[in-house]
This record gives structure tokens, C-alpha cells and sequence, in this order.
């Protein structure tokens, strides 16, 4: 279970998190909203410990990781996956290369036969076969993004984060990858938080909506409900009208 | 203006504050970085053989035009016999070993902080944490080793190609008995000469490999911030090339 309780996080003058608590059991898909610069890529960075909050706890299966140590660091983020808006892929190597590399970069019991075929599974997974030994610079936007999702779920990540992984893709790849979002989750039975302010992208890959309005998570809305809310401010984003 | 000033003090000591840190990080890792051996051997292949070229041409015009400036003047004195000496003890113990980390901060460290930029701004360092790997590890430690190790081979380099040069131009010029020319090397050099330029290199190449990757992994957003990122490595690696010359040549010589 991923817990965030009392977050808090400032960037010098601006406050960005106001005591935000948000609880994702495994197999549950939360999604959070809002508008751009709202803080929700922050949310996800604060989960990997990529930065510290300023206040509150961050729990992964009750263990508190913004007091963890740098080795169990380590240990944790190998439980979480998260898939980067950009993708993220290491542009000097290979498909093959950045999908194993969590595998051959530190001591690991698999040999080189097993790690191949870890790699052409997560391949199949994200339906780019056949692909290993392309340069990732040859490659577009959406197969990106799959590449990246492959990377992520080769660990077997008990925690799934994927930031903004539909923005910039035409509505095929977007619908693909929505889907590859929910099969994975379900096949891993992880816990998901994905960040997006996609409407086909929430209303696909979600159980539970949060909106983060100022700082704070309105209450949680799901995809049945979310065009009925009560909040003004919800209903105003969903149909782009704007709330001020 | 005295704000700016004060501005201008925070950030240099902020900087060094930054490369002493990383220069700790650098040393508490050395020991514990998967795979090392390999992604030195990576990293002196790409940073290090790639740069014979430069080191050759940059060394051998200097051992052309010192000992052009310097053979007219010894004539004078009827003193061409002791070129070789001058020659030797000027490439040896500052020319190359300035000239060289002039060169390779030009060309490596660049090289370094815009690759290290770029995956700063493109979330790469960010997965590479997402992954469970240091960048201190993965990065850091790899190149400034690679450096630190090419640079003294680099400097030997150096050394002998800009010393023949020497002896390329002073022999139809200066009229100087070629075995004179080395000779007088043999009779006014020792061997410290020599390594006293390699201990510099060393020194060089550390700190060029060590300031590159701090810049690269405090470069700012977007393509100007690995620009600027770029230009500030390698104005800092002059910087530092210049005064700790200056003060390596006071403790060794």
C-alpha cells in the first residue's frame, strides 16, 4: 500500500503541496488531475524520493521512505517503476539495453540467457517485438513511451507511476498505451498513480480521480461520477472551461 | 553593485562547496562502482584515444614555435648548444602538461558537461535514480578516473612530440649538431623533470574530469542551460589549470 499523510513541499517562495493525503492499495489505479504546473509531477518525484518533502510521511507497505537510508533506497525504488513524461531513455544505447538495465548495471543472480528473455517478454508485453538492437533515437514518441513502459515493468514493480504517458500522442497510440497501462497493472497487481490531464487518459486507466486544486486533493471522484461532481472546479476542467 | 558583487562571492563559494562535495562522493565510490573497469575502458577509449589527434597537433606546433622564438636569441649568445636543454625543461615541466589540459578541457571537459547536461535536462540522470543507480557511480566516477588516467599519457605524449619538434626546426635553423641538441637534454634535465609535468597532469586531469561533471549534473533546463553549463566547465577548468600550475610549479621545481 502507498500512503502519502500531511505532504508538504515549497520551492523557495511557492508552495506547491499543502498537507496532501492520498492512500493507493495493490491492484487500485489513482489517478491525479489538474492543470499544468499544479504540482502533480512533484507528487510522483517525491514517491521515487527524487526530492524530499518538507513536512508529512510517505508510506510504501508502512515503512516511512523519506527516513530511509541510501541502501534501502536503493531497495525501494527497485519495488516502484515509473514511467517518465519524456520517456527517459538512455539515448546512447540500444532498445535492448535500456530495458535490461536495471538487471546488468548491479550484482544480479540472472544470467545473460534469462535476461534476454525477461526482455523479449517485456517486449511482447508493449508489442514491440523484434525491436532489441534499435538505437532509441531512431525511434518515435509513442514507441518511446512503450520502450519506457518496458523498462519499467521488467523489475515486476510492486508500485506503478506513470507521469503525463499519453501527452503528445495521437489518439491510437494514446488508446494503446491506456490500455497497456491497465493489462500491466492488472498482470502485476500494482499499485497505480498515474499523473495526466488527459480526459480519455483518466476516464481508461483510473479507479479513483483526485484533482489537486492549490496545493491540496479535492476528494476522490471515479470515472462513472467524475462528469457529475459536486465541485464546480472539477466539472469546469473536465469540460475545459476555466475555473477563475 | 555591491549586491552583484555579493551575488558573484555566493555562487563561486557555492561552486566550491559543490566540487568538494563531489569530489568526497567521487572518493567514497571509487571502491564500490559495478562493473568499474569496463565503463573506464569505455570512457578512456571515447574521451581518451579520441584525443591523440588534438594532443599531437596542439604539442607539436608549440615545440615548433618555441624553439623558432627561442634558436635566433641563443645564436646571438652563441649558446645553440643548449637548446635542447631549454626545449626539453620548457615542454616538460610547463608547456605540455598546460598546453595538454588547455586542449583537453576544451575537448573533453566540454565533451563531459554537455553529455552530462543533456541528461540532466532530458530526466536521464532522474531514471537513472529511478533505476537504483548512483550517478555519483555511474557517471561521475568512470570519466573522472578515465581522465585522470589519460592525462599523464597524454602529457608523455606531449612531452616527446613537442620535444622533436624542437629538434626538427633548431637543427636547420640553429646549425646545432643534432647529438648536441639531445645531449645537452641528457646534462640539464633530470628525471623529476619529467615526472614532476606527469604529477601536474594528473592534477589536471582530476580536476578537469571532476569540475565537468559537476557542471554537467547542475546544468538548468533546456538546450541554453547545457550551453551555459558548457562554457562555465570550461572557463572553471582553465581557471583551475592556471593557478594550481602556478603552484604545483612552486612545490615540485
Amino acid at each position: 500500500m502507498l500512503e502519502l499523510i500531511d505532504i508538504s513541499k515549497r520551492f523557495e517562495e511557492n508552495t506547491v503541496l499543502k498537507a496532501i493525503n492520498l492512500t493507493v492499495d495493490k491492484g487500485r489505479k489513482a489517478t491525479i488531475i489538474g492543470p499544468s504546473g499544479s504540482g502533480k509531477s512533484t507528487i510522483l518525484r517525491l514517491i521515487l524520493c527524487l526530492i524530499q518533502p518538507d513536512r508529512g510521511q510517505l508510506l510504501l507497505d508502512n515503512m516511512d521512505i523519506t527516513k530511509a537510508s541510501k541502501k534501502e533506497l536503493y531497495e525501494i525504488r527497485n519495488k516502484i517503476g515509473l514511467l517518465f513524461q519524456s520517456a527517459a531513455l538512455f539515448d546512447s544505447m540500444t532498445v535492448e539495453e535500456n530495458i535490461s538495465f536495471s538487471l546488468t548495471e548491479r550484482p544480479h543472480r540472472l544470467t545473460q540467457k534469462e535476461i534476454s528473455r525477461k526482455v523479449n517478454h517485456a517486449l511482447e508485453l508493449v508489442e514491440m517485438s523484434g525491436q532489441n538492437k534499435k538505437q532509441v533515437t531512431d525511434l518515435s514518441g509513442g514507441q518511446k513511451k512503450r520502450i519506457g513502459l518496458a523498462r519499467v515493468i521488467i523489475n515486476d514493480p510492486e508500485y506503478l507511476l506513470f507521469d503525463e504517458p499519453t501527452t503528445g500522442l495521437d489518439p491510437v497510440l494514446s488508446t494503446n498505451i491506456e490500455n497497456l497501462i491497465v493489462n500491466i497493472s492488472k498482470e502485476l497487481n500494482a499499485a497505480t498513480l498515474t499523473v495526466t490531464h488527459q480526459i480519455s487518459t483518466i476516464l481508461r486507466t483510473s479507479d479513483d480521480i483526485y484533482f489537486l486544486h492549490d496545493g491540496q486533493l479535492l476528494d476522490p471522484e471515479s470515472p462513472n461520477t467524475i462528469y457529475q461532481s459536486k465541485s464546480s472546479i472539477i466539472k469546469n476542467f473536465m469540460n475545459g472551461k476555466s475555473s477563475v | 553593485m555591491l549586491n552583484n558583487f555579493g551575488i558573484k562571492v555566493t555562487h563561486f563559494l557555492d561552486t566550491l562547496g559543490g566540487i568538494t562535495r563531489l569530489s568526497k562522493r567521487f572518493f567514497e565510490n571509487i571502491f564500490s562502482t559495478y562493473h568499474l573497469l569496463p565503463k573506464c575502458v569505455d570512457q578512456i577509449y571515447s574521451l581518451g584515444i579520441k584525443s591523440l589527434l588534438i594532443t599531437i597537433i596542439t604539442s607539436s606546433f608549440i615545440g615548433l614555435a618555441f624553439t623558432l622564438q627561442i634558436v635566433r636569441e641563443f645564436q646571438k649568445f652563441g649558446a645553440n648548444y643548449m637548446i635542447g636543454g631549454i626545449v626539453g625543461l620548457a615542454m616538460w615541466r610547463e608547456l605540455a602538461p598546460l598546453l595538454t589540459g588547455v586542449a583537453i578541457s576544451a575537448r573533453i571537459g566540454a565533451a563531459i558537461t554537455s553529455e552530462i547536461g543533456s541528461m540532466k535536462v532530458t530526466e536521464q540522470i532522474d531514471a537513472l535514480k529511478a533505476l537504483s543507480q548512483d550517478p555519483i557511480k555511474y557517471l561521475v566516477v568512470p570519466r573522472v578516473l578515465a581522465v585522470t588516467f589519460m592525462m599523464p599519457l597524454l602529457v608523455a605524449l606531449a612531452d616527446a612530440v613537442g620535444f622533436l619538434s624542437g629538434y626538427l626546426i633548431a637543427i636547420p635553423i640553429g646549425n646545432i649538431n643534432p647529438y648536441a641538441y639531445f645531449k645537452s637534454a641528457t646534462i640539464m634535465l633530470s628525471h623529476f623533470d619529467i615526472i614532476g609535468g606527469l604529477i601536474k597532469a594528473i592534477v589536471f586531469g582530476f580536476l578537469i574530469g571532476l569540475i565537468s561533471c559537476y557542471k554537467g549534473l547542475n546544468a538548468k533546463s533546456g538546450a541554453k542551460g547545457v550551453g551555459k553549463a558548457t562554457t562555465q566547465a570550461v572557463v572553471t577548468n582553465l581557471i583551475c589549470i592556471f593557478i594550481s600550475n602556478y603552484f604545483l610549479s612552486f612545490i615540485l621545481f
